[in-house]
């Protein structure tokens, strides 16, 4: 007998709802949009709460979402107001700023000295421990005047306090609001932060990506792109393999060894940065290890044996800027007619001989792996060079977390590479966290350059200032505790559909992003 | 890592095999991969007989040379250059002492400890076999980067310390089969006779115990080199192997992996080495298990190699 027409079979109850489901799976169709920006970055932030942590990753996502009170202009570098509309000395130790008004939080809470007063005061704080806290301890705490009026008050002359109130990396007053903050609690606040930024926060999953959207009511304009997404890679070749493949829409950092493939790749073009990268040096100390490199003959030994514009050229693809100071181009400060020792292998062997060392002698010089830019191939350039006048260098590669660690207890001795500088600090005062012997991760030590930099440290009148380092560099030069400097220039890669040029310091802040 | 013809060795019964004898049956069935090992362990004992040039040298001005193309100073890079300018061949040559020494090495140290720990298991008994059987199950649990990143990160990285490490996790094949030999000697009729005669446990273990494992232990032993070869090579692509200034064939290939798809040359060569290394010991460690196991030998006519 022939089944009844009108029940369904299981046959077709099985077909009609695997249909079903399959059609509900398909993106249903709607008038599409251009698409988020995609952001690659090369790890995940340790926090979102900026007034927390400075690494990097951090920074790169929190810069859109955090505002401060100060920046610096896009083309001359000099300080204007951001969330503060005018700033101004009332006393060598108290700095008065006047805030904008109708500036609100993503939450909608208003912007006013109270929340200045509650965002200083809470990275000052030891129990809260941030880890910008050691740049702006010189900060006692702030006074409010009136809503819009906020007095910052120092411990002693702290000419760098505008240095700090704008976004620089590590050492950033950044500006959250108080009952939010008070409200969620740590652990809240840095899992979904709220700012003033041109972005807000919507999401973040671990380990994949972090997005972010407009702020219709952003006190600079509503940004161009709607949404933002931060995709985290890890893995180098990944993330230079999306950009290629046009699925993000920029990338960070890219290394000079792949500009090449970036460029033939027709997805976007590179666009480089030479303001602002770090500033990679080779510190030797003169105190914490015997050996030969106590003498300052044979510092400058090792520093005439080493061609750093060759290793530029070749090694960095000439992406680098042969600083030899220790300190960025366009520091405050920075006197580049003080020159390092050049490239000069004989004199290098005649000054190992006058200082007893003629038939060399062993060291070794740290390195992490892969920390920075070529680093490892770097160091090995110059250890070659350094073999060259008979100095044989032992190049010790360590795993980073492990450097880090061993770095901040002063164990990479007798030499190793570091990067400081960076992030939007321009100013001269570089030289006292790598160099200066009380500076906790200093490996050198000299009580005259200690003098002048702790002076310049407390100098408000620029003129003093310039002239106290302009002594400083004058030792530095001389004394040549380290191995030539140069200044990495960060390269990236923007993809065709997307209009955007790095931030005067080199850093990444989207606010006039925008899709062509 | 025990292969399952030196397990089926350890039940055989007990022959002695004359040194002759085992080297006229070894030889006829390891003729190619024998001659790749050969010429590996040329390379290795004498690098500068193959090769005039310095491994560790650096010429930033001809990075990047591909394979037979002519170097500024005039020479012709047969493999090419890498990331600093050093050539490639040379670093193939130095970087093959570099294996066979910490392959062999490693071997050594992990023979020496597995029969010392297989005879005390067997011969002492009790507590001590307990504590040794289950060091051995650990150490077969233990998952060998996680003991690598541990003891290179607490003791340094050395070659000594690659050789430990390496050492450590390839021991539980010799003991198993060491213990397992000697408990069924310690069982036999002539055994009694000897210690009835005042034998001492030195000779019996020396004269009877150890010639019959010796065949098993040299198969184990080739397969165990194949295998230290690549935990060196991996530990060197991770950065936990020997220091940067040993040219190591998995230090090349860690180099070479970002330039993959531009100048693969880097890569390429140092992982064809090891291929082809590899596949030689492994089959050399085949062939001499078909020479020595009686059970295959019977069953298997003689193969090319």
């Amino acid at each position: 007998m022939a089944p009844a027409a009108a029940s369904i079979t299981r046959r077709q109850f099985v077909t009609g709802a695997a249909a079903a489901g399959l059609l509900s799976v398909l993106p249903s169709a709607h008038a599409a949009g251009p698409g988020p920006m995609v952001v690659v970055i090369p790890g995940e932030p340790s926090t979102l709460d900026w007034q927390k942590a400075c690494d990097l990753n951090t920074h790169e996502v929190c810069r859109n979402i955090f505002d401060t009170l100060l920046m610096r202009d896009h083309k001359t570098l000099a300080f204007k107001g951001s969330l503060a509309e005018s700033w101004r000395l009332v006393n060598p130790t108290t700095w008065q700023f006047k805030l904008r008004r109708g500036v609100r939080f993503h939450n909608g809470e208003p912007f006013d000295a109270a929340a200045v007063k509650f965002s200083v005061e809470r990275m000052l704080d030891p129990k809260f421990g941030s880890s910008h806290r050691g740049l702006i301890s010189d900060i006692d705490h702030v006074d409010v005047v009136d809503a819009q009026t906020a007095n910052v008050v120092t411990q002693k002359p702290f000419p760098l306090l505008p240095q700090r109130m704008s976004s620089g990396v590590c050492g950033t007053i950044s500006m959250v609001p108080p009952k939010y903050v008070a409200d969620t609690g740590e652990a809240g606040a840095a899992a979904k932060p709220v700012g003033t930024g041109p972005y807000k926060f919507v999401e973040w999953v671990k380990d994949d990506h972090i997005t972010l959207e407009a702020n219709q009511d952003y006190f600079l304009g509503r940004p161009a792109i709607d949404r933002v997404v931060f995709r985290i890679v890890p893995e180098l070749s990944t993330r230079v393999a999306a950009f290629v493949s046009g699925q993000a829409d920029l990338v960070l950092y890219v290394p000079p060894d792949q500009v090449a493939k970036v460029n033939a790749s027709g997805a976007g073009k590179i666009v480089v940065s030479h303001l602002g990268g770090l500033v990679i040096m080779t510190v030797i100390t003169n105190y914490l290890m015997p050996g030969p490199w106590e003498d300052v003959r044979v510092r400058r030994a090792i520093n005439y044996a080493v061609d750093m514009d060759t290793i530029i050229k070749t090694v960095l693809g000439g992406y680098a800027d042969p600083v030899g100071m220790p300190l960025e181009r366009g520091a405050s400060g920075f006197d580049t007619s003080i020159k390092f020792p050049g490239y000069d292998p004989a004199q290098a062997k005649a000054l190992l001989r006058q200082a007893g060392h003629g038939s060399g002698f062993g060291m070794t010089l740290n390195v992490p792996n892969h920390r920075y830019i070529n680093d490892v191939e770097v160091m090995q350039a110059i250890a070659s060079m350094l073999g060259n006048v008979g100095i044989q260098a032992n190049v010790q590669v360590t795993e980073q977390s492990v450097y880090v660690t061993k770095w901040a207890k002063r164990e990479l001795l007798p030499a190793y590479m570091v990067a400081w500088g960076g992030g939007g600090l321009f100013d001269a005062d570089l030289l006292f966290n790598s160099l200066d012997s009380h500076s906790a991760l200093s490996i050198y030590k000299n009580p005259a350059l200690d003098a002048v930099l702790e002076q310049a440290r407390t100098t408000i009148d620029t003129a003093k200032r310039k002239s106290l380092y302009y002594q400083a560099q004058q030792i530095v030069a001389r004394e040549v505790p380290l191995i030539k400097a140069y200044q990495q220039a960060t390269i990236f890669g923007v993809s065709n559909r997307l209009a955007w040029e790095p931030w005067i310091d080199g850093m990444v802040f989207l606010h006039d992003a925008r899709f062509k | 890592m025990v292969p399952n013809g030196a397990v089926s060795m350890v039940i055989a019964p007990p022959r002695r095999l004359r040194g002759r004898h085992l080297l006229f049956r070894a030889i006829r069935p390891i003729r190619a991969s024998g001659l790749v090992v050969a010429a590996v362990i040329v390379c290795a004992a004498a690098p500068g007989f193959v090769t005039h040039g310095n491994p560790n040298a650096v010429h930033l001005l001809a990075r990047f040379a591909p394979p037979m193309s002519r170097t500024p100073a005039g020479t012709v890079s047969l493999l090419g250059t890498d990331e600093l300018g050093r050539d490639i061949f040379t670093r193939l040559v130095y970087g093959a002492r570099t294996s066979m020494l910490i392959g062999a090495a490693a071997v050594l140290f992990a023979g020496v400890l597995g029969t010392g720990l297989g005879l005390t298991a067997a011969i002492r008994g009790g507590l001590a076999d307990s504590v040794i059987m289950r060091l051995a199950d650990m150490q077969f649990a233990f998952p060998f980067i996680l003991l690598a990143i541990t003891i290179i990160g607490i003791f340094g990285q050395t070659i000594q310390n690659v050789i430990l490490v390496v050492g450590l996790s390839n021991w539980v094949a010799y003991a198993r089969i060491v213990r397992a030999e000697t408990l069924a000697v310690r069982e036999r009729a002539y055994v009694e006779a000897a210690r009835a005669i005042g034998m001492t446990l030195t000779r019996i273990v020396w004269r009877h115990v150890l010639p019959n494992v010796c065949a098993s232990l040299i198969v184990v032993a080739t397969f165990g080199m194949a295998g230290s070869i690549l935990a060196e090579a991996g530990l060197s692509f991770l950065g936990l192997g020997v220091p940067l200034r040993i040219p190591s064939w998995g230090g090349m290939l860690a180099d070479g992996r970002q330039y993959l798809d531009t100048e693969y040359w880097l890569s390429f060569f140092p992982g064809i080495a090891l291929f082809i290394t590899v596949l030689a010991v492994n089959l050399l460690g085949d062939g001499l298990r078909d020479a020595l196991d009686p059970y295959v030998r019977t069953r298997k006519a003689s193969r090319f190699w």
